[in-house]
C-alpha cells in the first residue's frame, strides 16, 4: 500500500507544481472615472463613450480614471495643454483615450465628452440614445445629452432581455403625446434567485447606473440626481399604472402583504462634494429616516391604478428643518433626483411581477 | 435516474458474471472447466475499486492561479476482464475488461480571466472573464473496455498497459463562481462585482462528450490465492468536452487512478 500512497503523493505535488507564472492581465476597460469639478459622470460600456458634466468654463479638466489591474490609459492624440491627470478640452469637447491592458494585446478606445450642460426642466422620451440591445433615452440636444438611466445594464447580466421590450424599461411608441416610457416590474429568472434579486422594478432616474455593484451593492448601484441651479416648485406629467397585485413589503422593517404600487418622485439634495449623489437607499423601508440631505421634496401619494392617462401635480415641499441656501444653490450646491419607478420598493427588490407604470410628458416648473 | 441505470446495470453485470460462473460449473465436469481454460492459456477476474484523480486541465493554464481545495469525492468501480497468456511460460497476454466506473472530484480554484458563461432557465446566457473563486464539481458514470498488454513479472507481480475506451452514460460538471468580478462580454467590457454571498452558477454537464478515451497503465499483486490488490493509472487523451464547446478555453482530461482489490478465478 506504502506504493499507492506514494503515488498520491506524487500525483499531488505533480499538480501543485502545475501552476505556470501569471500571465499578465488582457482586461482593458475604464470602470471608473472622477476628477476635480466633476458633477455627474456616465460611463458607457457598450458605446465606450464616457459623459462628463461640469459646471464651470474651464477646459482644463482632472480625469483619474479607475482602471483594470495593471492596464494604462493615454490620450489618442495630445493636446498642447495636456498634462495628465489634467486634460485639454480647450480645442474639442470630445476627446479620444485609448486604454491598453497590461498584456499590451488588448486595446479600447474611449471617447470621453466634456459637458457644460444645465439640466432641462421638459422631458418628453422622444429620442433614444440607444435602441438595442435595451433603450436608452436621454434629454438634451445638440450641445450635449443626459441619459435617462436605469436598472437594464443590470438586467442584461440575467439574460432574461432576449428583445428590447423584455427589459424593465422601454419606451413605447403610444405616450400622451409622441411617445413614452413604460417601466415593467420583470422576473429576473434563475440568476435572480441565485444572487437574491428576484424581480427587478422598471426604474427610471435622472443619474447614472453603476453595473459594478449591480450584483455586490445594489443599492449604491443608482446614483440619482445631476446638478440643478434653479429652485423647483412643481413636477408635473402625466402617467399610467397598473399593479402587479399583492407582494411582501417592508413597513418600517415590518413585513406587510400589500398590493403593488410604483412610485413618482423629485428630490432636492444638499451635496456635500461635487460628486455626491444619492442613491438607491434614500427612502430606507427598515424604520430608519429619509436620507439627510433631501431638502425638497416632491412625490406622488399613490400610483392610481389606471389605464387612462393620468396626470399628476406635484408640489415640491421642504422636509422638515431644512431649507435651501439660494447663495448655494446658485453655485451648484444642490442636485436634483426625478426617479419613476413600477415598484415602490423595487430598490429592495420588492415588488410584483408585471406592475407596469407607464410616464410621458413630465416638466419640473421653476421659480 | 443516474442510481436507477446503474443498479440495472450491475444487475446486468452480476447476472453474467453468475451465468459465466455458472457455466463454468457445469463445465467443470464436461470440460474439467478453469484447467481447460487455463490449458488454453484464459484467466477470469473481477475487481472492484475506487477512482482518486481529477479532472483537469493538462498543464494547468495559465487562467489557474492557485487550487485552494480539493476532495476525491466517493467514486466506484467494478470490472470484469479476461485476460488470454499468449506464451506457454504465461508471461506475456492481452487482456480485454468491462469497467462500469464513476470519476469525481470537488475542487475550489482561484482563477483569472477564466473565460465562462453563466446560464439561466430561460436559455439566456451571459458571458465573460472571471477573476476570482471558482468551485467545480465533476461527477461522470462511464462504461469503459481497457485493451491491455499483460506481462507477468513474477509468480506475485503482474504488470499491464493499453488503451481504453468509455462511454460516459451520466456526467455532471458544474459549480460556482464567488468573490471576484466577471468582466462582460469581454475583455473590453463591464465589470461586475461579486462580494460576500454574491455567487453565480454554471452547469456544462450538456456539453460533456460521451465518448472519452485515453491510456491506463498500472499492476496487479497476489496478495493470496484469489485475491489480487491492483493500481492502474487512467490517462484520458480527449478533452472531456465537445469540440465545438468554447466557454472553457481549454481542454480537460480525466486523470484518475483507480485502486482496489479483485478476485482472480
Amino acid at each position: 500500500m506504502k506504493r499507492f500512497s506514494l503515488s498520491l503523493l506524487l500525483s499531488a505535488i505533480l499538480f501543485a507544481s502545475c501552476i505556470q507564472d501569471e500571465a499578465p492581465n488582457v482586461e482593458a476597460a475604464i470602470d471608473g472615472c472622477n476628477g476635480n469639478g466633476i458633477y455627474s459622470l456616465t460611463i458607457d460600456n457598450l458605446a465606450k463613450t464616457i459623459e462628463v458634466y461640469v459646471l464651470d468654463d474651464d477646459k482644463q479638466q482632472e480625469l483619474l480614471f479607475t482602471l483594470p489591474e495593471g492596464a494604462t490609459i493615454q490620450a489618442a492624440t495630445s493636446a498642447p495643454g495636456d498634462n495628465p491627470p489634467v486634460y485639454d478640452f480647450s480645442g474639442e469637447d470630445i476627446r479620444s483615450f485609448v486604454v491598453t491592458a497590461e498584456d499590451g494585446l488588448t486595446t479600447c478606445t474611449y471617447r470621453v465628452r466634456l459637458n457644460k450642460l444645465i439640466l432641462p426642466t421638459r422631458y418628453g422620451f422622444e429620442t433614444l440614445k440607444q435602441p438595442a440591445p435595451y433603450h436608452i433615452a436621454y434629454v438634451g440636444g445638440e450641445a450635449g445629452i443626459i441619459e435617462w438611466a436605469s436598472g437594464n445594464p443590470g438586467f442584461q447580466l440575467t439574460g432574461m432581455g432576449f428583445t428590447p421590450e423584455d427589459y424593465p424599461t422601454v419606451q413605447i411608441m403610444e405616450g400622451k403625446q409622441g411617445r413614452g416610457m413604460r417601466l415593467q416590474t420583470r422576473d429576473t429568472g434563475s440568476f435572480g434567485q441565485m444572487v437574491d434579486m428576484p424581480i427587478a422594478a422598471g426604474n427610471l432616474f435622472i443619474g447614472s447606473f453603476d453595473l459594478a455593484n449591480a450584483v455586490g451593492a445594489p443599492l449604491e448601484s443608482t446614483h440619482f440626481g445631476f446638478p440643478f441651479t434653479r429652485m423647483p416648485v412643481r413636477m408635473t406629467g402625466w402617467y399610467k399604472y397598473r399593479s402587479g397585485g399583492e407582494t411582501e413589503m417592508l413597513d418600517a422593517g415590518k413585513p406587510v402583504v400589500r398590493d403593488d404600487t410604483g412610485d413618482i418622485y423629485a428630490v432636492l439634495y444638499e451635496a456635500p462634494t461635487t460628486d455626491y449623489s444619492l442613491d438607491g437607499d434614500l427612502f430606507p423601508i427598515d424604520g430608519r429616516p429619509i436620507n439627510e440631505h433631501i431638502v425638497l421634496m416632491a412625490r406622488i401619494p399613490k400610483t392610481e391604478e389606471t389605464d387612462q392617462w393620468t396626470r399628476f401635480d406635484l408640489t415640491f415641499e421642504a422636509v422638515e428643518g431644512k431649507t435651501v441656501d439660494r447663495q448655494a444653490l446658485a453655485e451648484g450646491g444642490y442636485k436634483l433626483a426625478i426617479v419613476f419607478s413600477s415598484s415602490i420598493q423595487g430598490a429592495y427588490f420588492r415588488g410584483a411581477i408585471g406592475s407596469t407604470l407607464w410616464i410621458d410628458e413630465v416638466e419640473i416648473e421653476c421659480e | 435516474m443516474r442510481t436507477q441505470r446503474i443498479i440495472t446495470i450491475l444487475l446486468a453485470l452480476a447476472c453474467c458474471t453468475g451465468f459465466a460462473r455458472a457455466q463454468h460449473e457445469s463445465a467443470w465436469s464436461k470440460y474439467k472447466g478453469l484447467l481447460w481454460s487455463a490449458l488454453h492459456g484464459l484467466d477470469y477476474e473481477f475487481r472492484a475499486g475506487v477512482n482518486i484523480g481529477g479532472t483537469s486541465p493538462l498543464p494547468l493554464p495559465e487562467e489557474i492561479r492557485s487550487i485552494d481545495g480539493y476532495n476525491p469525492g466517493l467514486a466506484l468501480s467494478i470490472e470484469g476482464n479476461v485476460t488470454k497468456w499468449l506464451d506457454k511460460r504465461q508471461k506475456w497476454g492481452v487482456a480485454l475488461g468491462l469497467r462500469l466506473e464513476t470519476k469525481s472530484m470537488d475542487t475550489k480554484a482561484t482563477v483569472k480571466n477564466y473565460g465562462m458563461e453563466i446560464l439561466n432557465d430561460a436559455g439566456g446566457r451571459t458571458a465573460g472573464l472571471w477573476t476570482g473563486g471558482v468551485k467545480t464539481k465533476v461527477k461522470s458514470s462511464f462504461l469503459t473496455v481497457p485493451v491491455l498488454a499483460k506481462y507477468r513479472v513474477s509468480n506475485r507481480w503482474q504488470v499491464s498497459a493499453g488503451p481504453y475506451f468509455s462511454y460516459m452514460m451520466d456526467g455532471d460538471f458544474s459549480g460556482q463562481v464567488y468573490e471576484g468580478h466577471l468582466r462582460t462580454p469581454d475583455a473590453t467590457g463591464s465589470v461586475v462585482n461579486f462580494t460576500g454571498d454574491n455567487v453565480a452558477t454554471y452547469d456544462f454537464s450538456d456539453d460533456l462528450r460521451k465518448f472519452q478515451w485515453g491510456v491506463q497503465a498500472g499492476g496487479s499483486w497476489n496478495a493470496y490465492k484469489h485475491l489480487t490488490v491492483h493500481a492502474d493509472l487512467q490517462w484520458g487523451l480527449n478533452d472531456i468536452f465537445k469540440k465545438d464547446f468554447n466557454t472553457i478555453t481549454f481542454s480537460m482530461y480525466n486523470i484518475y487512478l483507480n485502486i482496489g482489490f479483485g478476485y482472480e478465478f
